[in-house]
């Protein structure tokens, strides 16, 4: 199965009303954002904003010529007046300069998650609302075609009845980008604060808030519903290297399924008609990076194997037609209408390990990349005024709430159920 | 280096990436630095191959490649800059080194329009293969990055055809590469042809053939062929993307032209020397004064 995105290549002769950008925040994810920016036509990155000047210097490189380097945002935005604003920033600066940029008449694209917390993620959709204007939040898996195949591959059936998903991004290494000062330089805390923003819980919500926000959104899409219940445990197991954040997360969401669990496209109704639940395992190490970033889709009739560039569909054993017995048919000859068929050879099976898989449908995506995907969407939406982005507040505010209330179960140590919002 | 200081740690970190793999030692003061170094630069190599591999659908290479024989197409800044060197590296090498080589159809242009930053072919067939680039480049970027954090001694490598050294070793000595042909085996001991010591230089080594390969990966972009027979080049240079280049071009000239094209351009620059095996015994041949 080939599936082609949804990005349109833009013909020069096009000339697509041109559309003043700033970007906020050029660090590592900033500059990705940037890059893609800078290949979009009818883009004009007018301004680039960062507090710290090595990474300012990187986005304005990255903008190219037409973009005016900032340190503080508010100024750019008295000068500049720019129809839309990037925002790419640490997690505990989201609401106040996605606010702001509101304030400043801008459309906002913000980097997940969208909040810090649950109750800046319900103002926030107050504030989106009342302004009018387009927001969208960046978990760019929903701008991915894989993504967007098995969601309509769950909602049309092909999988059964969903009873599990198991996700999880794995990966071998701390976690930290490096320092220009070595530690027992008097400005190595300040730099190790602001550039490993990641670790430290005053400005980070760590590996739900950075990792797992994507993967949640992925299940929540899915489902279609939120998780009513969260149990989790996390800890500091392995990288205790002043960090505050967990190195080490497993989550067991439970989602409380309708009775009948109806696809928005066709109608198809998949379930038995009772009410049942949809258990989400979720776990991030910093140790082990086996089976890396990936999620599994567990239903009665198949499974999802999806990553971001590739997907694979099982069908289960159960419902494979390449069983021995046969139905007897009515025929007179001896021979005919045998229910089996017996040699003396036992039919031999595989002992691999991985034999019960079956050979796979396979979800390739074979053009273009999610990050800018998601931006070339958000162009749209902004030229075209459309507030129904693919990821708008109201996705932003589920996904902050069943991120944050994984890392507050991790504290309390106790069950914690859906923020009433 | 300070005699009575804490002794140097060295760090070793490697990652899969453009069909190959990419080793990185790192020497310095603080393992922790190191590390996280090592992880930007890790990641850094990856974001290259994102940049520039023609078999990820979702890099900017590709992007370029599907599109640019219909219409131009804007492209972010690097790849611009990326394809403009590589524009420049084609004249300055006679065409040898050419990112649009292609054996299976007719030689194109690749068109760049600076005001627009656009990319465009004229042939619907070409398409851009950095495979004797990308790997230089990111060892470049690499060397940048380690510059930025202050670690000035390395020996990093992709797939060993290109290896960069900077300083010395954790014990203090330099770096030292020996130079294998490609049809010698990975563990004949002593069937190095020669050694280099890298303080600052890349070198890079071109093969026709890798051991146990019918058909060269390599292209003659004059002739639209790929290469044949056996034989190797390898150029010491100051950036990895040079030696990768120069490697590349003198290979697909010929011993006789690239000797040659040595004498009147390499200066101090960088250096070339060829391998081949047709006397019956490989040996290596300098063509000038190695740097």
């Amino acid at each position: 199965m080939a599936i082609v995105a949804g990005t349109q290549q833009l013909r020069a002769a096009d000339k697509p009303e041109p559309i003043d950008v700033v970007v906020i925040g050029a660090g590592g994810r900033g500059s990705d954002l940037l890059r893609s920016l800078s290949t979009i036509p009818g883009v004009n990155i007018t301004g680039v904003c960062d507090n710290y000047p090595p990474h300012l210097a990187r986005g304005a490189k990255y903008a190219g010529d037409t973009a005016k380097p900032f340190d503080d945002y508010r100024r750019m935005f008295d000068e500049l007046r720019p129809r839309a604003v990037v925002i790419a920033v640490p997690l505990v600066a989201h609401y106040a300069i996605t606010c702001d940029a509101l304030d400043a008449d801008c459309d906002v694209f913000c980097e997940k998650t969208m909040c810090y917390s649950v109750d800046e993620a319900r103002q926030l959709v107050r504030r989106v609302e009342s302004s009018g204007r387009v927001f969208q939040v960046g978990l760019q898996r929903r701008a991915n075609p894989i993504y967007q195949q098995a969601a309509a591959m769950v909602q049309a059936g092909m999988l059964g009845q969903i009873t599990a998903i198991k996700s999880q991004w794995h990966r071998n290494n701390n976690w930290r980008r490096p320092v220009p000062a070595p530690r027992s330089d008097p400005a190595w805390s300040q730099l190790e604060r602001k550039l490993n923003w990641r670790l430290y819980r005053e400005s980070s919500g760590g590996l739900m808030a950075e990792l797992g926000s994507h993967q949640m959104d992925v299940a929540n899409w899915i489902l279609g519903c939120a998780p009513w219940r969260v149990m989790a445990s996390g800890g500091i197991d392995y990288w205790r290297d002043g960090r505050d954040v967990n190195d080490n997360v497993f989550c067991i969401y439970e989602y409380a399924m309708p009775a009948r669990f109806v696809s928005a496209n066709n109608g198809v109704m998949v379930g038995d008609g009772t009410e049942h639940t949809v258990r989400v395992t979720y776990s991030s190490l910093c140790n082990n990076a086996y089976e890396g970033a990936s999620e599994l889709v567990m239903g009665t009739a198949g499974t999802l194997y999806l990553t971001s560039n590739k997907g694979l569909m099982f069908r289960e054993k159960s419902t494979d037609p390449a069983g021995r017995l046969v139905q007897r048919g009515t025929g007179g000859e001896a021979d005919e209408g045998a229910s089996v068929i017996t040699s003396g050879k036992t039919l031999k099976l595989s002992n691999s390990p991985w034999a019960h898989r079956g050979e796979p449908i396979e979800i390739d995506n074979l053009d273009g990349d999610d990050t800018r995907d998601e931006l070339v969407s958000f162009i749209d939406h902004v030229r075209r005024r459309d507030p129904k982005t693919i990821c708008d507040v109201h996705e932003g505010l589920r996904d902050t709430c069943t991120v944050l209330m994984a890392n507050e179960a991790m504290d309390r140590g106790t069950a914690v159920d859906y923020p009433a919002v | 280096m300070s005699e009575c200081g804490p002794s140097p740690v060295e760090v070793f970190h490697a990652c899969d990436a453009m069909a190959t793999r990419f080793e990185i030692c790192l020497v310095g003061d603080e393992r922790e630095h190191l590390d996280a170094v090592a992880n930007a630069a890790l990641e850094e190599i990856a974001r290259i191959e994102r940049l520039l591999s023609r078999f990820d659908p979702r890099s900017e290479v590709s992007r370029v490649n599907r599109h640019a024989a219909m219409e131009p197409v804007l492209v972010d800044v690097e790849l611009f800059e990326i394809l403009r060197c590589c524009l420049e590296w084609r004249n300055r090498t006679e065409g040898f080194f050419d990112v649009t080589a292609d054996a299976d159809s007719q030689r194109g242009e690749l068109l760049l329009d600076e005001r627009s930053r656009t990319a465009r072919f004229t042939n619907g067939a070409m398409r851009l293969d950095f495979g004797a680039f990308g790997k230089g480049y990111a060892l470049d970027c690499v060397v940048e990055l380690l510059g930025e954090y202050s670690v000035g001694r390395a020996l990093i490598h992709g797939g060993t055809s290109s290896v960069l050294g900077l300083g010395s070793d954790a014990a203090g000595r330099p770096w030292q590469v020996g130079i294998r042909a490609p049809w010698q085996a990975e563990d004949a001991r002593g069937g190095e042809l020669g050694q280099v010591v890298l303080d600052g230089r890349a070198i890079s080594t071109s093969g026709v053939l890798a051991r146990e390969a019918s058909e060269s990966d390599l292209i003659d972009p004059h002739l639209g062929r790929r290469l044949t027979g056996q034989a190797a080049c390898t150029v010491v240079a100051r950036s990895a993307a040079e030696a990768e280049v120069l490697s590349t071009a003198l290979l697909c000239m010929g011993r006789e032209r690239a000797a040659a094209y040595t004498a009147r351009n390499a200066g101090d620059e960088w250096s070339a020397a060829w391998a081949s095996i047709d006397t019956g015994i490989p040996r290596l041949q300098w063509f000038n004064r190695p740097i």
